[in-house]
């Protein structure tokens, strides 16, 4: 039923009327860009749900992995406590996340570096997922032109801030929230006490994120010099296979301790990790790397290394952030 | 509240060696205004400067009587801007990228989507508010970007170039939909062409730009205003027999197709009307005083002028 006063009542409903509330702070646009962002990113690639499918097959068969092994091979056999045996299945699992093609162990249990095998499907299904969302989150504002109406709205840190945070949102879906999982499973199936361990969770959170945060840098980085999501995207995904597989490609295992690791920028990042949590030394490849005996690579590197990773996204989003002034 | 839309003192801009904005002070009121001037004039970079999208070199600019860079973010949230260009995500719905950017001024989720319901329907928009922006042709374009500059309920909306690239229903639509703005929901408006009929049918006052300084700024009824003291006439019949009776009486007339401009004397319109009475082939059609267009003082003005070219 139609009439006069309905197509009235009609037209005042969504005609123009002033907005009398209160405005939100600068927080709260940062989470709009970051959420906005993120959602859109995944909504609009058919190829991003479908690594998100593969991703949550493949946490699934790590997890599995984890809970079978832990109940069919024999403590006894294994000649460590169930204690030891928790802290370096989870260690390596969680290394193995970052580490792309390099396997590091901080245990000698052989089997644990089963999960860090397990794990790197992991490390290389979030590196193509950050590559594929992040390549896009400012190339595409250039190509399309967005970047203006957001500098009308929000400050260009607010908006850098924004695009970082929404990689790291992701990153925490993808990398965070399973690692956290995975301890849950690892203290059911081992049938170790939550709380007896609980740090690790925390470093866990920490060292999934601070690479969350490095890579998200660099890729935003390479995301602000292009219009090309392609371009950005591939850059990364190929510069960082190609530093983390050069080491073996060179066949410089057979070396003691060989430098030409920390071209492994990303691995860096794990081995940092395993600085952290008070390691003197880690096995990567089977290669033995003791970070404080003076030679070849030592710990002083690694840090470096990863500082140079956060100074050159640093850099570039700053220089993004005072560009276009054009 | 201040009375001044924005206000600028010697400001100055420059893209490298380019000079975009010569040591400019200019204000206008809170009224209707228009940004005039040929392309590379200066006026999207003005813009861009109150909108605090690209900094400046030296000088202050203030606007709603807030200055800047020092309130920049309170700007912002006061003021609505449609770009001159089409900025997009492409695979994203009106509706969605309407809400997003109220949600970048600091709206609420479900106060910004509401606001972008209602500021979509307002723009006529309302059936088409899900489409994908891809999809949009360029009137749509200008519509949806419209809606974006008010969603936030803005004091000012600035608006450069708004009829660009419409064909002329839409650009008619359009300037009714600014006027409505500006009479109806008492915005203040800065509209920024280089269509000197827009500018005139919408705004109340101008600002002219010339290569990055100002040429004109002022009331556009008193620019309009003709001061040359001349009675313009519309003629039935051959002017200019009544161009020459006229000169027979020391009066001095030129004709202008079917118009005649007769010097102001005293008695001249009794003298006007006692020659068109003797002469019976001629019909008066008007008779007053002698009005001008935008497009009359903008030529009046560049004339001459290198930096207008």
């Amino acid at each position: 039923m139609t009439s006069e006063d309905t197509d009235e009542t009609y037209v005042r409903k969504f005609g123009f009327r002033p907005f009398t509330g209160v405005r939100l702070g600068r927080l709260y646009r940062i989470m709009s860009v970051a959420w906005f962002n993120l959602i859109e990113s995944i909504r609009r690639s058919g190829f991003t749900k479908f690594l998100l499918v593969i991703m949550i097959f493949n946490l699934i068969i790590q997890d599995v992995v984890i809970i079978v092994l832990a109940r069919f091979v024999p403590l006894e056999f294994l000649g460590v406590t169930l204690d030891e045996l928790f802290r370096g299945a989870y260690t390596d699992s969680v290394l193995g996340m970052v580490s792309i093609s390099n396997r590091i162990t901080t245990t000698n249990v052989g089997w644990t570096s089963i999960l860090g095998l397990s794990s790197a499907g992991t490390s290389f299904l979030w590196l193509l997922l950050l590559s594929v969302v992040g390549g896009g989150l400012i190339a595409d504002d250039k190509l399309h032109r967005t970047t203006e109406t957001y500098f009308s709205r929000i400050t260009r840190l607010e908006y850098v801030l924004g695009k970082l945070l929404s990689l790291l949102l992701f990153s925490a879906f993808v990398l965070t929230f399973p690692a956290m999982l995975q301890y849950v499973l690892l203290c059911m199936g081992l049938g170790v006490g939550f709380l007896n361990n609980i740090g690790l969770v925390f470093w866990a959170i920490g060292f999934t994120l601070l690479a969350a945060i490095a890579l998200s840098m660099i890729i935003l980085s390479l995301s602000s010099l292009t219009k090309r999501r392609s371009l950005a995207s591939l850059t990364l995904f190929i510069v960082v296979v190609l530093m983390s597989s050069l080491p073996s490609a060179f066949g410089l295992w057979y070396l003691s301790e060989p430098v030409l690791l920390l071209i492994d920028f990303v691995g860096c990042i794990a081995l940092l990790g395993a600085m952290t949590l008070g390691f003197s030394y880690v096995t990567v490849n089977g290669s033995q790397i003791m970070f404080y005996n003076g030679l070849g690579l030592e710990g002083y590197m690694v840090v470096s290394v990863v500082a140079l990773i956060f100074l050159f996204g640093l850099v570039i989003m700053f220089t993004t952030i005072l560009r276009g002034d054009k | 509240m201040s009375s001044e839309a924005f206000e600028t003192r010697s400001l100055t801009k420059r893209y490298g060696q380019a000079v975009a904005l010569d040591d400019i002070s200019v204000g206008a009121p809170r009224k209707a205004v228009g940004l005039l001037g040929p392309n590379g004039a200066g006026k999207t970079t003005l813009i861009r400067v109150l909108m605090g999208v690209i900094p400046f070199n030296s000088g202050s600019v203030s606007v709603l009587g807030r200055t800047m860079p020092a309130s920049l973010n309170d700007i912002r949230d006061r003021v609505g801007y449609s770009p001159e260009f089409s900025p997009m995500i492409p695979e994203v719905s009106a509706q969605k990228y309407v809400a997003f950017m109220a949600r970048l001024s600091g709206l609420n989720a479900v106060e910004a989507a509401q606001r972008a319901h209602d500021t979509l329907h307002y723009v006529g928009l309302g059936e088409e508010r899900y489409r994908h922006l891809s999809e949009f042709s360029t009137g749509m374009m200008q519509k949806c970007k419209l809606a974006t500059a008010l969603v936030h309920d803005p004091e000012l909306v600035i608006l450069d170039e708004p009829t660009d690239g419409l064909d002329p229903a839409g650009r008619h639509q359009m300037l009714e939909l600014i006027k409505k703005l500006y009479v109806e929901e008492k915005k203040s408006i800065v509209l920024s062409s280089h269509l000197l009929f827009d500018v005139q049918r919408v705004c109340d006052w101008v600002v002219i730009l010339g290569r990055g300084r100002v040429i004109a700024n002022g009331d556009v009824a008193e620019m309009l205003t003709d001061s040359s003291g001349v009675l313009r006439l519309k003629i039935a019949g051959n002017p200019e027999a009544l161009v020459a009776r006229l000169k027979s009486r020391g009066l001095g007339a030129t004709s202008d197709g079917q118009y005649v401009d007769v010097q102001r004397t005293e008695d001249v319109e009794m003298k006007v009307l006692e020659e068109i009475q003797k002469e019976h082939s001629l019909g008066l059609r008007y008779l007053g005083p002698k009005t001008r267009t935008l497009e009359d003082v903008f030529l009046s003005l560049v004339e001459g002028r290198s930096d207008m070219e």
